[in-house]
């Protein structure tokens, strides 16, 4: 695939005349490669065909039988599908269902009627994510026999981490506050997750314990969430950032000294790599009030930032090599 | 009935216009079709053996048209469709579904209308 418009496009909606009108904005935008299902099951007939490749699947939300959402997390368990962009077709009237849908796995979503610039853009936004995950798929590749400088990995990148369940794409869960809205995105806090030492790993070890290190870090991190309802998301630079319910309580310094905890088993295989002990840092929970007209998606930035500014990170000696 | 529905397709261009028409012209001619799916349930809500699932499905015909009918040009329908869908979907939390749709029948009515409205005239002079 070499251009947006090589993408070889899986739409799934039980409205024949949608489908219709999908194919001819494709057809006429330069889409030739898309395949029309009708339900979920036909839609799994051919996701499961090992001869059918789709590099970005749309799926409509309310079908008969199994719906989208149902569909979208059937095909996330789909190791082939693990990672493909997923685009949620939506109406206005189904905007309760989009929190279902993220959750399910979804990369972004579509308003229904549909436009012809909003489709354009959100495929492209899709292509620039596969793109992106190639050159990450490449460089897991290339970590277990290079070097950082040889692999071109860089500590900004927001790489995938297979062994992180449920681990959402950081656009994914930009356009998931996008999608919400002012108002809603209000509903959730953002947390953020600051790796003290993170840089010097980067630094000193093998690409390969460095992911390793940011996916223990991030199993971790699921652990001390999991009594919650939330999102988790790697956004690079050895940082996570959650998303939770703003309705229930947490103690986020409680929270940082069970993650380290949590951590502790792990000190003695980061120490070996490189020479390096690691300790998350926590922020307070940050969110933005109704009246502001800040992005929904400041929050993200704000709980990074606010990490990354946690006064643990200035008195800990944490972040310092081991002697 | 009606024949020439001006078409104004915002947001897309001349070509665009052109290759959505035979869409359009497909669904138009399919409308009879879902004309009739929504007669037979308006009769299953008067007195039918499920008339909060006929509720439902009226609700999803609906949105169905809802989905499509602004983008082939047809934007007064699929206003109406969304009024539909949206008093449908909750008929649940009302507490009588016999006064539920003598309030909302209407909105189905004016639906329907329109959709005979636009429908183009296939007889022959």
């Amino acid at each position: 695939m070499q251009t947006q418009k090589d993408m070889r496009i899986l739409a799934v909606d039980d409205e024949v005349v949608f489908l219709d009108i999908l194919h001819t904005l494709f057809a006429y935008q330069g889409y030739t490669r898309n395949v029309q299902a009708r339900s979920a099951n036909e839609a799994l007939e051919l996701l499961r065909d090992p001869d059918q490749q789709f590099d970005c699947i749309l799926l409509d939300i309310q079908m008969p039988g199994m719906n989208g959402i149902e569909l979208c997390k059937a095909i996330r368990n789909m190791p082939k599908y693990a990672l493909t962009p997923i685009l949620m077709l939506t109406s206005l009237s189904e905007q309760v269902y989009i929190d279902q849908a993220f959750g399910a796995g979804a990369s972004d979503y579509i308003t229904k009627p549909i436009n012809e610039t909003e489709l354009n853009a959100r495929l492209r936004s899709a292509f620039n994510s596969i793109t992106e995950r190639k050159r990450v798929e490449a460089l897991a590749y290339k970590v277990q026999t290079s070097s950082v400088d040889q692999v071109g990995l860089n500590f900004s990148d927001p790489i995938s981490l297979p062994e992180v369940d449920d681990l959402m794409g950081y656009l994914a869960m930009q356009n998931y506050l996008l999608t919400l809205g002012t108002l809603r995105s209000n509903a959730w806090s953002a947390i953020g997750f600051h790796i003290m030492g993170a840089a010097q790993v980067f630094a000193n070890a093998h690409p390969r314990d460095f992911l390793d290190m940011i996916q223990d870090v991030g199993i971790t991190i699921r652990e001390g969430l999991k009594t919650r309802t939330f999102l988790l998301s790697y956004s690079g630079s050895g940082e996570f950032v959650a998303l939770i319910d703003k309705k229930t309580p947490i103690d986020t310094d409680y929270l940082q000294d069970q993650l380290n905890g949590l951590l502790e088993p792990f000190r003695e295989f980061h120490v070996a790599a490189s020479g390096q002990n690691v300790k998350i840092c926590v922020s307070k929970p940050c969110s933005k009030g109704l009246l502001t007209f800040a992005s929904p998606t400041a929050p993200l930035d704000a709980a990074l930032l606010a990490a990354r500014q946690n006064p643990a990170l200035a008195q800990s000696g944490a972040s310092s090599p081991i002697q | 009935m009606h024949t020439g529905d001006s078409i104004v397709m915002a947001e897309k261009t001349d070509g665009m216009n052109e290759a959505l028409r035979e869409v359009r012209n497909r669904f138009l001619f399919d409308l009879d079709q879902r004309i009739c799916d929504f007669e037979h349930l308006k009769a299953h809500i008067v007195n039918g053996p499920d008339r909060i699932e006929a509720v439902r499905a009226v609700a999803m015909l609906a949105h169905k048209i809802r989905g499509v009918a602004p983008t082939l040009g047809l934007a007064q329908l699929g206003a109406l469709a969304t009024s539909v869908e949206d008093r449908f979907s909750n008929a649940a939390s009302h507490p009588s579904l016999s006064e539920f749709w003598r309030g909302a029948a209407p909105d189905l009515e004016n639906l329907l209308d329109e959709m005979e409205r636009v429908q183009p005239d296939y007889s022959i002079d």
